[in-house]
């Protein structure tokens, strides 16, 4: 019965983090894939049906592409949005032959958040502020190009203060 | 009574060597060769997003540039940067990326004109992001040609000769045979590298290699090709 109880025990604890390293890689493949969508459509230069600008739509799609993980206020907490010219340097708006990266940052992960151990903010929503959970970074980078000057559509700005 | 005596542990003793023999190694080789996959995966999205962003003209020379990728492209691998050394890469760090541009001299190029390189693919332009002494390393494969040390322009990585001109006004990539690639480096690449459409100007290959060595010291490589 004792030696029942360890080798339970031994398995659940192994079958637990596998599930955990399985959702891990889960999570990542998720926003790797917001983030790669998510920089496609910032070089189109197009606006997405209800964004104000630019900064919002890339945003948007980022945080559509992965609505499990990337909440508003995930999305506005870890979300970076960054236009760079030739040369690397960073500009305020796409330019010609530049690079825009769309890279999620620190994005808090402790273990089985979706079931379990919610890190809240004093509004309730999982935030990334004082997260104890591993951190997942992904990044994704394409050639900008500059807009239509007669269809140029605003930058806006990136992430909302303060964050819903 | 006493048969059952002498039997007991025996089962713990079995399951001690099933699990520390099987078990425990089996499920550390699935935990191994899911990171590895993740990984793998991971450098196939950066040297794609590197190879495309090099095709079209991103300059991975300046030291801005090569900030860019290693401090967020490539962050996750914690790759270190070149240093002074702007396109011959540096000594540290787990990862390495390598930028080649190769250039197929068509005979009948008009800046060719019976030149010494005439039908041979040529590498003009090299830049190593990282740490170099990972290149070729661990099974991997070694990046296909060479550009002389005497004729490497170490700002730009790109071939010169005396003329000390980028291409395409450098004659480099016509005279040079030092830069030639053979055909059988070159189908390690690609089959063929064809002209131009319609053109008699050779074509332009952009391929870009990626080198991690992971936690357990193994090599993952992958490769782009715009």
């Amino acid at each position: 019965m004792v030696e029942a109880v360890f080798v339970t025990a031994l398995l659940l604890g192994l079958i637990w983090l596998a599930w955990n390293l399985c959702w891990v890689l889960f999570a990542k493949a998720r926003l790797q894939m917001a983030a790669n969508l998510a920089a496609r459509a910032a070089v189109t230069g197009q606006l997405q049906l209800g964004a104000a600008d630019l900064k919002n739509t890339i945003a948007k799609v980022a945080e559509n592409a992965a609505p499990e993980f990337l909440t508003a206020h995930l999305a506005c907490e870890t979300l970076n949005i960054n236009f760079y010219d030739q040369s690397g340097n960073s500009v305020s708006a796409p330019v010609n032959m530049g690079v825009v990266t769309v890279s999620v940052q620190n994005y808090p992960y402790t273990l089985l958040t979706p079931i379990f151990s919610v890190e809240k903010g004093s509004n309730g929503q999982v935030s990334a502020a004082g997260s104890t959970g591993a951190a997942i970074w992904v990044s994704s980078s394409r050639v900008s190009q500059a807009c239509d000057p007669l269809n140029c559509p605003a930058v806006g700005s990136w992430p909302p203060s303060p964050c819903p | 009574m006493q048969h059952n005596q002498h039997r007991r542990g025996s089962s713990m003793i079995e399951f001690v060597f099933v699990s520390g023999l099987f078990w425990v190694p089996l499920i550390f080789l699935m935990a191994t060769t899911g990171f590895r996959l993740s990984r793998s995966e991971e450098l196939v999205g950066l040297v794609n997003d590197v190879s495309q962003m090099f095709a079209r003209g991103i300059d991975f020379s300046t030291t801005a540039n090569q900030t860019l990728l290693t401090g967020t492209l490539a962050a996750t691998f914690a790759m270190q940067g070149n240093g002074a050394n702007a396109v011959t890469g540096g000594t540290s760090g787990n990862m390495a990326i390598v930028l080649s541009e190769y250039f197929y001299v068509n005979s009948s190029d008009p800046s060719c004109n019976s030149c010494t390189n005439a039908s041979h693919v040529v590498l003009e332009r090299r830049i190593i992001v990282g740490n170099k002494n990972l290149v070729g390393t661990g099974g991997s494969p070694n990046s296909v040609g060479t550009i002389p040390v005497a004729n490497l322009n170490t700002t730009t990585g790109t071939c010169e000769t005396t003329d000390n001109n980028l291409p395409p006004t450098t004659t480099c990539q016509y005279t040079l045979a030092a830069v030639q690639v053979t055909n059988s480096a070159f189908s390690t690449i690609m089959s063929n590298l064809p002209t131009n459409a319609g053109g008699n100007i050779g074509g332009t290959v952009y391929f870009v290699e990626g080198y991690f060595t992971d936690v357990a010291g193994k090599m993952i490589y992958q490769r782009s090709i715009d």
